[in-house]
């Protein structure tokens, strides 16, 4: 076994994820077998070797230079995003108190 | 130190390590072209890319990467030729993409170290760049607690900042704001950062922990966050020895905590304990590949470095003979010490342009709120006001007295300002001697006395003549010329 | 001529339009008629953009009055729904971003509409392209034109589908573990994932970061040549943007002494591949032999046995980090009962995401926990390493290596839905390409006996994409010579429409 039910609901709150708990045995049984799918990975030697986080042939980060934004792009857009928002107060996005 | 304190610390030894947060003053965002200032109306300053949008994807500014080499190479660090980019993930309003970006194990710079004006040395552990959050304001209530809701404005979010990590090194509260003091005029030297502790552009986490004097063991710390002036940085570490010390005397455990400080209440309160301590499961950033930094370019900001506050003050006491007060007003106070150092190079009297500048020139611009390169005394100026008293054509206490303001507003220069105010000494050295040996035809008794080696009827001959001349002839022309009628 | 226009190649309406023999406006309407009754049928599309549409046609044809010609004159296309347009919605299929309005273009739909090309629409996927079948969709799941009782394939299925009922002659997708590939051979299409680098993510919907990669999808090689063309290129609003550019191929590739790579451990029926799929494969490959090319079973165990244990470490550890955005905080859906922060966080993401998108949420977020981490998301990276090695010696032996593009054609609706470990098998074949960041291609190579399309794969080592689209096109013209009765079939619907 991989990963209990108690794990199960750990991971779920670092997700930020209320999870119902009539789906908890469900999630738990198919992370599981996920889980121990992937564990076939234990068996391969990897001593000494880098972890690969980038494929790709380029070796450094690009740099940007130190320029502003076209402004008038930047108003047009402040016009829009807070349309998107789902709570707002004058300029500022809302969100409930902090806390449970 | 408070007695309380001396006293807890012949049985307890401090240490104590600093994590600093300073804002880089770059133009722009550290991954976006949004500008970089906060205050104004909220969000304002954003862009698809600080705010998080779905799709967007960050790109380094290279000022901002310029910055943290220029004060990792002040701070004595080796700059990384290799580091890397990683997300520390957390949830919090403030923090638009669930993640910061961040650096973890492979730092910018690492192992430098600050030498402080009191001699003691901290050490320096890392320095990584990384972007700050936004602001949150708290509504319906004055602290976080309690409120009703909060409003988010990420004007701030995407900022660079760098985190600047010393080793445990530091002894005492005194030693961490003396630190702190540094480290900021360092920043500030190198043009990096405005080292503003009320506005935040430089924030300060302690960690403490107590340790029975002469063992090596580091006791269990404490994590301070909310530090943000120096008068707290002393208090809280002050108040946190104390605490801690009393949990020991009884016998008890410290709890490694993160404790938040309440300027207003004085004191530490536990924010969250280890066992609530976030997880950030940190991963390598895929969007970003990693940076490397040639020597060329961390020879380029090396020779870029100005004079840092350590070897100014060297250079003031030991090269300049100025006196500590002096030196170290001219190391807090840019402005001037830069006016001192203009000055100072057309001058070959420090002690003398330090007395000026420190004296009448500091008294007017503080009365009329001017700042040093904003009057018409430029160093150059200056310099020709010096010179004047130098040669003896208007006195030191006359020019102090008799040329301000006009030095700082005409545009009559120097020389012509004591014409036309009839400050100028007579200097012809002929006119003066046919007075003086007049003089002392008159008064040869005293005459004799002084040629007798009683020096202190000098000074009645020099007053004498100083009558006569209503007090336009330099005394210093007067005194040489008494010499030679004394020895002839 | 109007009445076929849809089995027209996208270059021939290109040419018709940059040419004035009809306007881009008429195309248009054509397509958008076209996409609006057969949508009906197979919901490729999540939306159409007919207002969009003829807004561009009509400032195309009006720049073409003046003189100018475009790449992809009037030419339709369909955007899958995770690549941001700017004004119109971008929902990843989603319920959390069901009604969220894009406020800026991305890097790769700018570059289509300056070449002329016109947006019909948002094409379905599975929800933050994350599936193989777009059953997770959280709208309705698209069905394939060859048979409306199975899956299209996933991620791209809208986009697929799309292109194979001609609703559109050219489409993009996103491709992280085949998602472009696997529906692309599901619908008898073809589908390309580029060199990882060589077209800008800067507007895609991130996934997982370092194997997400856009691509063409198109009925032939040449039209997916000519779309790469357009939206490959440096973007400097991209770090990880290569600073290649993919030139349009002129002519197929010459296959006589062409080293074709055969991986031993896919061949002959392993990994689940279906027997027809394999007797199909082994016809195209008599096909290559008899255009000169060399066949040569290589031998590549980590990548036939571990691939996907890497794979569903690292995309999802990658995409728990990358869906923390959507916290119902600026944008999207947010649970509006909840008094407190960290419920409405918790129930916003719980109801907002879907099943799957919960899984891997979760699957991520244990790898990168503390105390797994090494266990799971750094192993995972080494042995990807060892699989890229694996890779770059077995390039030095062989140009390009074939496989089938998915071991199943077709599957029916529901086939797999509950078990998430077999749909994760649907991608074996297709997976080791983005660990290693290559490019691949499938291609159409037949069909089976239920008269479903099977596709085949090509890969080839990084950044050798004209190479890969020049074989390809030369397999695909040795194909309809000596088999015009399977290059030229259509699915049946496609007829019964204008």
């Amino acid at each position: 076994m991989s990963i209990s039910k108690d794990e199960l609901v750990d991971v779920a709150n670092l997700a930020r994820l209320g999870l119902p708990e009539d789906s908890l045995d469900k999630y738990t049984s198919e992370l599981d077998s996920i889980l121990n799918y992937v564990q076939r990975l234990s068996g391969v030697d990897t001593s000494n070797v880098d972890p690969l986080i980038h494929s790709e042939s380029e070796d450094y980060t690009p740099l940007r230079l130190d320029e502003q934004n076209n402004l008038n792009e930047v108003q047009a857009f402040r016009d829009d995003f807070l349309d998107n928002a789902p709570q707002t107060e004058g300029h500022f996005f809302k969100v409930p108190k902090i806390g449970d | 130190m408070n007695s309380v304190i001396e006293e807890i610390t012949k049985k307890y030894e401090p240490v104590i390590g600093l994590e600093v947060h300073a804002q880089l003053k770059t133009n722009t965002k550290l991954f976006c072209s949004c500008k970089n200032e906060f205050g104004g109306e909220p969000n304002a300053n954003t862009c698809p890319i600080c705010l998080g949008l779905p799709g967007v994807l960050p790109v380094l500014n290279k000022t901002a990467l310029d910055y943290a080499i220029k004060a990792s190479l002040a701070l004595n660090c080796t700059v990384n030729p290799k580091s890397k980019f990683d997300r520390k993930q957390y949830f919090y309003p403030d923090l638009p993409k669930g993640y910061q970006i961040s650096q973890y194990d492979q730092p910018l710079a690492s192992n430098g170290f600050v030498d402080l004006p009191d001699g003691s040395k901290v050490r320096i552990n890392r320095l990584h760049m990384e972007e700050d959050a936004g602001k949150l304001v708290h509504a319906g209530a004055e602290r976080l607690h309690g409120s009703a809701y909060s409003l988010v404005d990420l004007n701030r979010a995407g900022t660079p900042l760098t985190e600047i990590v010393t080793e445990p090194d530091i002894r005492t509260a005194e030693q961490a704001r003396l630190y702190v003091q540094e480290l900021r005029l360092i920043l500030i030297y190198c043009g990096v950062c405005d080292g503003n502790l009320e506005e935040g552009s430089m924030r300060c986490d302690v960690n403490i922990s107590l340790r029975p004097q002469g063992t090596e063991k580091f006791g269990t710390r404490a994590e301070i966050k909310n530090v943000n002036s120096f008068r707290s940085i002393q208090r809280a570490i002050e108040y946190e020895i104390e605490r801690q010390a009393e949990i020991l005397d009884e016998g008890g455990e410290v709890v490694q905590e993160t404790r938040l400080w309440e300027e207003n209440r004085g004191c530490t309160i536990t924010m969250r304990t280890k066992e609530e301590a976030n997880d950030y499961r940190y991963f390598p950033e895929p969007d970003l590949l990693p940076i490397n930094i040639s020597s060329e370019k961390i020879q380029n900001i090396q020779e870029e470095l100005p004079l840092l506050p350590s070897k100014k003050r060297e250079i003031y006491s030991q090269e300049y003979k100025l006196n500590e007060e002096e030196s170290f007003i001219f190391v807090e106070d840019l402005e001037r010490g830069s006016y001192f150092d203009e000055c100072i190079k057309l001058s070959n009297n420090p002690k003398k342009v330090a007395a000026w500048v420190n004296g009448p020139v500091a008294a007017y611009l503080k009365e009329q709120r001017l700042s040093y390169f904003d009057t018409k005394l430029s160093p150059e100026r200056l310099s020709e006001v010096l010179k004047l008293i130098d040669d003896g054509i208007v006195s030191d206490s006359s020019a102090k007295k008799d040329l301000i303001p006009d030095i700082f507003t005409s545009d009559l220069s120097p020389i012509e300002l004591c014409d036309k105010k009839g400050l100028k000494q007579i200097t012809d050295e002929s006119a003066i001697s046919g007075e003086v040996e007049a003089i002392v035809n008159q008064f040869p008794d005293q005459f004799s006395e002084l040629k007798s080696g009683k020096d202190k009827m000098k000074s009645f001959f020099v007053g004498q003549a100083m009558k006569r001349f209503k007090g336009k002839a330099s005394p210093a022309l007067i005194n040489k010329i008494l010499d030679k009628l004394i020895t002839k | 001529m109007n009445k076929d226009l849809h089995l027209k190649k996208a270059t021939e309406i290109a040419e018709l339009v940059n040419s004035k023999k009809i306007t881009a406006t008429e195309v248009t309407k054509y397509f958008l008629s076209r996409a609006e009754k057969l949508n009906t049928k197979i919901n490729a599309f999540n939306f159409l953009t007919p207002e969009l549409a003829i807004e561009q046609a009509q400032n195309i044809d009006k720049q073409i009055q003046d003189g100018k010609t475009f790449i992809l004159a009037g030419v339709p296309i369909g955007i899958k729904d995770n690549l941001n347009v700017k004004g119109i919605k971008t929902t990843c299929s989603s319920q959390i971003l069901k009604n969220y309005v894009s406020p800026y273009e991305s890097t790769v739909t700018s570059k289509l509409w300056e070449a002329g090309a016109i947006c019909i629409g948002k094409t379905n996927l599975d929800e933050f392209a994350m599936g193989s079948s777009t059953e997770h969709s959280a709208f309705a799941p698209t069905k394939n034109p060859w048979d409306l009782q199975t899956v299209p394939g996933g991620s791209s299925g809208g986009s697929a589908a799309a292109v194979a009922s001609r609703m559109v002659p050219i489409a993009l997708g996103s491709d992280t573990g085949g998602s472009i590939r696997q529906p692309a051979a599901l619908c008898g299409i073809v589908g390309m994932k580029p060199t990882y680098g060589l077209v800008s993510r800067y507007g895609l919907v991130a996934f997982a970061s370092s194997l997400d990669q856009v691509g063409p999808l198109a009925t032939n090689v040449e039209d997916a040549s000519l779309l790469l063309s357009v939206i490959s290129g440096h973007d400097e609003k991209d770090s990880t943007s290569l600073e290649a550019k993919y030139e349009h191929i002129s002519a197929q590739a010459d296959l006589k002494g062409l080293k074709i790579g055969l991986i031993r451990e896919f061949a002959s029926n392993g990994k689940g591949i279906n027997q027809e799929i394999s007797n199909s494969i082994n016809s195209s490959l008599q096909l290559f032999k008899e255009l000169g090319a060399e066949v040569k079973e290589v031998s590549m165990p980590l990548i036939s046995e571990h691939c996907l244990d890497v794979y569903y470490v690292i995309a999802p550890s990658e995409a728990s980090s990358n869906l923390a955005r959507y916290d119902g905080v600026r944008f999207g859906y947010r649970d509006t009962e909840a008094t407190g922060l960290l419920s409405m966080y918790k129930k916003t993401r719980a109801t907002g995401f879907g099943s799957e998108v919960v899984r891997r949420i979760m699957i991520g977020t244990y790898a990168l926990s503390s105390g797994y981490y090494d266990a799971y998301y750094k192993k995972a990276q080494q042995v990807r390493k060892l699989i890229s090695d694996e890779f770059e010696k077995t390039f030095k032996e062989v140009d390009v290596l074939l496989t089938p593009t998915s071991p199943l054609t077709a599957f029916p609706f529901g086939d797999k839905l509950n078990d998430p470990l077999s749909m994760y098998l649907c991608d074996i074949a297709t997976i080791p390409a983005n660990l290693a960041g290559l490019p691949a291609i499938s291609v159409n190579c037949g069909f089976d006996s239920s008269n479903l399309p099977i596709g085949l794969q090509l890969m080839s080592g990084q950044q050798k994409d004209q190479k890969l689209l020049q074989i390809a096109k030369a397999f695909e013209e040795a194909l309809r010579k000596n088999n015009s009765q399977v290059s030229a079939k259509l699915p049946e619907l496609i007829g019964k429409v204008n």
